[in-house]
This record gives structure tokens, sequence and C-alpha cells, in this order.
């Protein structure tokens, strides 16, 4: 049964690893600089080089909210779908909702000479990803009312990863060498380069996702049962599928399109959640989850940007490799992903 | 205005265009432990799926405290109608406790908040059902029989006058089963609740239930054990070259 008091203590630790991650976020990075300029800058004094001034408001600070944002969002997503689906492998990535995110992506990268479009602004991004991932959910909805077989949906969802996969592939054979490599960059994944413009357009939207979280940690709760006994508690099956259809195309289409397909974090991070806190009650997962995510998040990207050298590495690569032996050592602890 | 709880008139159930069984017709009061019993593929679980609107009826009128189930809102048939099913449970990771807790649902705000009441509920339920020395177990942790008591005290918890079982004592040993018979009978008796389950322990029945549903697909007899076994109504439930009912110890035996 809920008591909010034994939750304090877990919270706590986490606003605390939050605080340091994000500090550690700010402090390492390419550009070697003093701890002290470091304060001094974030207390709005001067530095002694210009340039440093300019590297932590202009570059490091919008990175990591990005960074939080996509972390955050992207593992709401992912309890969304493993309590929707009652599935613990489901998340984002692995349903095949970011693919098609990349798909719609991509159609709009490489395909819009060809479809005559040439407005590439941030707005239409974000719509080719999320129309291209609510697509795919859509998809995957109609089929999993057909198989209840939640092993079925899951091949259904890396079915649909090759099949955009191969239809990028194809996609890409037509396109200029400047265009592909547009799309390959974006597919490697990165919370840098986001202009204050949109990172406040994904600001909203995680936001958004969060309080959709919250209204929906009832009926979330409820599904914890099957559709059939949260019918029979009085949940309106068809309004919260909606909702949390929505929520989770809205989420995984919106950072797919900033952030790139980034893989893992959806899946990971609500099993860590569940582990560290003990419980399946989303009054208590939904800001965990957005808490641990973005905690991960930091720390990959962190990773990422290789202290004190001056190359980056893929962000996306930072989180499989992070997060795959993390899922295959939650396996082995537990025997099976116990959900 | 009747007094009955559940009255079933002239239902069809099945799916589509295939009619399962048809003309069933009951009625249940208050207080009444009522067991549906029958050939596997008969239609039991049909019939409770369709009772508690899982999926439409084909024809005929399902009645709860004299209105018509489709009647219903969601919100008023779960404070009416609670249901134990088959289905193995989804999320095993879920403690005793959460589990009972969802039961009131039907009572708690948007957020889902336990009052003081929701939650001395639960703790009487979990008393009345041997639980709370087992409320912070994980539900994969749990035998069987305790799985099954924990869900029959969920939908106690969910405090509706009708509840709906379906083939609560399945996959149980003697023991357990009767366990599980007697909550339902101490149910029905001091709680004056409705309770409908389907079993396949039949001479268990005939022993702790007021009235049974013999479900045969055409002429579906109702009415007390007794007066159903003078009837003759077992000795053709099953074939008899093979398995015959003896009327007066209300068993079945193996020829």
């Amino acid at each position: 049964m809920y008591a909010p008091s034994q939750y304090y203590r877990p919270f706590f630790l986490l606003i605390i690893a939050l605080a340091l991650a994000w500090a550690l976020n700010l402090v390492l990075g390419s550009v070697v600089i003093p701890l002290k300029d470091i304060g001094s800058i974030l207390m709005g004094g001067q530095a002694r080089e210009a340039s440093w001034y300019y590297i932590i408001w202009n570059y490091r600070i919008p990175k990591s909210i990005t960074a939080i944002f996509v972390g955050g969002g992207l593992s709401l997503g992912g309890l969304l779908m493993q309590t929707y689906f009652r599935n613990p492998l489901a998340g984002p990535f692995v349903l095949g909702i970011s693919s098609g995110a990349s798909l719609g992506a991509a159609l709009l990268f490489m395909g819009s000479a060809a479809f005559g479009i040439s407005i590439l602004s941030d707005i239409s991004v974000v719509a080719a990803a999320s129309m291209g991932s609510f697509l795919v959910l859509f998809i995957i909805i109609i089929t999993a009312s057909h198989v209840r077989d939640t092993m079925a949906l899951l091949i259904i969802g890396l079915m649909f990863g090759s099949i955009t996969g191969a239809l990028v592939s194809i996609l890409a054979y037509f396109s200029s060498a400047e265009q592909l490599q547009r799309f390959i960059f974006w597919s490697f994944g990165s919370v840098g380069n986001l202009s204050t413009q949109q990172n406040a357009i994904l600001g909203g939207v995680v936001g958004l996702g969060l309080v959709l979280s919250f209204l929906l940690v009832k009926p979330l709760n409820a599904l914890l049962l099957g559709e059939n006994y949260a019918k029979s508690m009085g949940v309106s099956l068809q309004r919260s599928r909606a909702i949390i259809l929505i929520t989770t195309g809205l989420l995984a289409g919106t950072i797919t399109a900033f952030a790139g397909p980034i893989a893992f974090v959806g899946l990971a991070v609500p099993h860590l959640a569940r582990q560290f806190f003990s419980t399946m009650e989303h009054k208590v997962l939904v800001p965990a989850v957005f808490l641990l995510g973005a905690v991960l998040m930091l720390c990959c990207d962190t990773v990422a940007q290789l202290p004190s050298m001056a190359r980056v590495l893929p962000i996306n690569a930072i989180t499989s490799i992070l997060g795959a032996p993390m899922v295959i050592w939650l396996l082995l602890r537990q025997r099976k992903l116990l959900f | 205005m009747s007094d009955y709880t559940l009255s079933i008139q002239n239902l069809a159930i099945g799916y589509r265009k295939v009619i399962l069984a048809q003309e069933i017709n009951f009625q249940l009061k208050a207080g009444a432990l009522c067991a549906i019993i029958g050939r596997n593929g008969i239609g039991k679980s049909t019939l409770l799926r369709t009772i508690t609107q899982l999926q439409p009826k084909i024809a005929g009128a399902i009645v709860l405290k004299n209105k018509t189930v489709e009647d219903y809102t969601p919100p008023e048939l779960s404070s009416t109608l609670s249901i134990v099913l088959t289905e193995p449970l989804a999320t095993k990771n879920l403690t005793v406790l959460e589990l009972l807790a969802l039961g009131r649902q039907p009572y708690t705000n948007w957020f889902g908040r336990l009052t003081p009441k929701d939650r001395l509920q639960i703790a009487a339920v979990m008393e009345q059902f041997d639980l709370t020395a087992l409320k912070d177990r994980k539900c994969y942790a749990l035998s069987d029989g305790q799985l099954q008591k924990v869900w029959i005290a969920r939908a106690a918890v969910q405090d509706t006058p009708i509840m709906v079982l379906d083939e609560p004592t399945t996959h149980l040993d003697l023991h357990h089963k009767v366990e599980i018979l007697k909550h339902l009978r101490h149910l029905a008796t001091a709680y004056q609740k409705t309770i409908l389950f389907t079993t396949h322990d039949i001479e268990l029945a005939l022993q702790l239930c007021d009235t049974l549903l013999i479900l045969d697909g055409a002429t579906n007899p109702f009415g007390a054990p007794k007066r159903l076994i003078d009837q003759g109504c077992f000795a053709t439930l099953f074939p008899p070259d093979q398995i015959i009912f003896d009327a007066r110890k209300g068993a079945f035996t193996i020829r």
C-alpha cells in the first residue's frame, strides 16, 4: 500500500545523484575549465577567458538541459509502454517506435528534395518523426489486439525495425552525400547543438508528457492486473489507451527528432527504478523514472564528451554500451525480468 | 421491483454468429452462492464474461439490481460487480498489499489516494482471509492456493454486492479447494453477497452451494442441489457408459 514516507530516502538520494551528475556534466568537457572559474561563471561573474563563459552558457548548460529532457522523457515513454503491454521488454526502441521516428526523419532529410519540399524547419522534423512513431505505434496496437502473445509483439516490433531500416537504406541509396551525412549524424544521436527555441519545444513536450503521465497514474496501476480487471474496476480502457499512446508517441517522436534514435534508456531505466524503489506504484515510478532517466542520460553524455579530448562520441553508442549490459545484469540477477 | 440481485432472462451467449448456449434463465438473491457446472467448452467462461460485460451478449437480458447491465456506467458497474478471472497475473512483482489496494479503485479519487476508510477495509479483508502475515510478500513468491486467495480477497476489497468468479478452485489441492469454497460461502452468508462461480468440482459444489446452474447449451437446468439430483440432471451430465452418478452420495463413480 502506498505510504509516501517510505520513499523519501530513495527520492532524496536520487535528487543528490541528479545534482552530482549535472555538476559533473557541466564541469567535464573537451575544453578543460578550472572548477573555480566554472563556479564564478555560473554565479554570473567573469572568467579568466571569455571563451569559457561562452562554452558554459551557450553550449554546456543547454546541452545538459536537453540531456535531462531526453533521458527523462524516453524513460517515461518506456514505463508507459511496459505497463500498457505488461511486458518487461517493451520500450520505445524495442517496439520499433523509435525506428518509425527514424523513418519519418529520413523521409524528411533525404526525401524532401524528391517530394519537392524544401522547408527543413525544427517543427517539420518534429512533425515527421512524431508521425513516424505514431504510425508504428498505431500498427503495433492493432496487431496487439489480435496477437495476445507478448513475445509475438516484440518480434513484430523487431520486424518493424528491419522494415524501416530497409526503407532508410533505399532512401539513402538515392540521396546525395550531403543529405546522407545529415541523416547519419542525426542517427548517431546527440543532445548538443539544440537552439534555445528547440530546447523550449522539447521541454514543452516532455513537460506535457510528465503531466499526462501523472494523470494516468490510476489507470496505469489498474492495468498492472490486465485490461479485463482494469475495466472491471471502472477504468475507461479506450480513453486511457488513447492518452498512453499519444503521450508515448509525442515523447518518443519529439525526442528522436531532436536527439536521434537513442537506444536502451527507455527499456533499462524503468527496471532500475522498480529495483531501486521496490514498488510497482506509478505515483512513485513516474517521478522516479523521470529523475533516474535524467541522471543516466547526463552520465552517458559526460562519457560521450570524452573529457579533455577534442572528439565527441555518438551518444547512441554510449547508451547501448551501458544499457545493454545493464539489462543483462538485471536478467541474471533475477533470472527473469520480473515485472 | 424484485428482490433478485442478479436476474438472467432468455440469455444467449457466443461469439459473433456462433451461439454457444441459449435459453439461459436464472435468478439469484442476496446471500446466494451459485455454481455453474458443465462440460469443457460448453460456454461457462463465456457466460461469466457476458454477464460481466467483457463480451457482448447475443440475445436476452442481464439485470443487476433491477437495472439492465448495459445501462450501468463503468464506475457504477465497478462498485456493483467484481470479478476473479483465470488469466494469470501479468505483474507478479506486485506485493499482496499493493494488489489488494487496487481493489479500492472504484472508490478512490483521480490519483488513486487511499482514505483511512479504504485502508481499514483492506486491513479487515486481509484479516478475514488470513493474509496479514503475507502482506509484503511479492506475488511471485506465493503458492497457487495463496495467490487464488489473494485474488478473491481483492474482489472482496472491491466490496460489491455481486461477485463473479471463473474456476476459482482449479489447479488447487482438495484442502485449498475446500478453503476457497468456504471463504465464498462465508462471504455470501455473512455479507449478503451474491456469488456466482464456475467449477468442475461438482461434488463439493453440491455440498456448499444454495443453487446450481447446469449449463448444457439447451435447457440449462437451474435449482437447489437436491432438486436437480431428484430430477436426474447429473446422470446424463457425462457419458453414462463411462461415469455414473450416485444420487444417494451425491458423487460420481467410474463404471
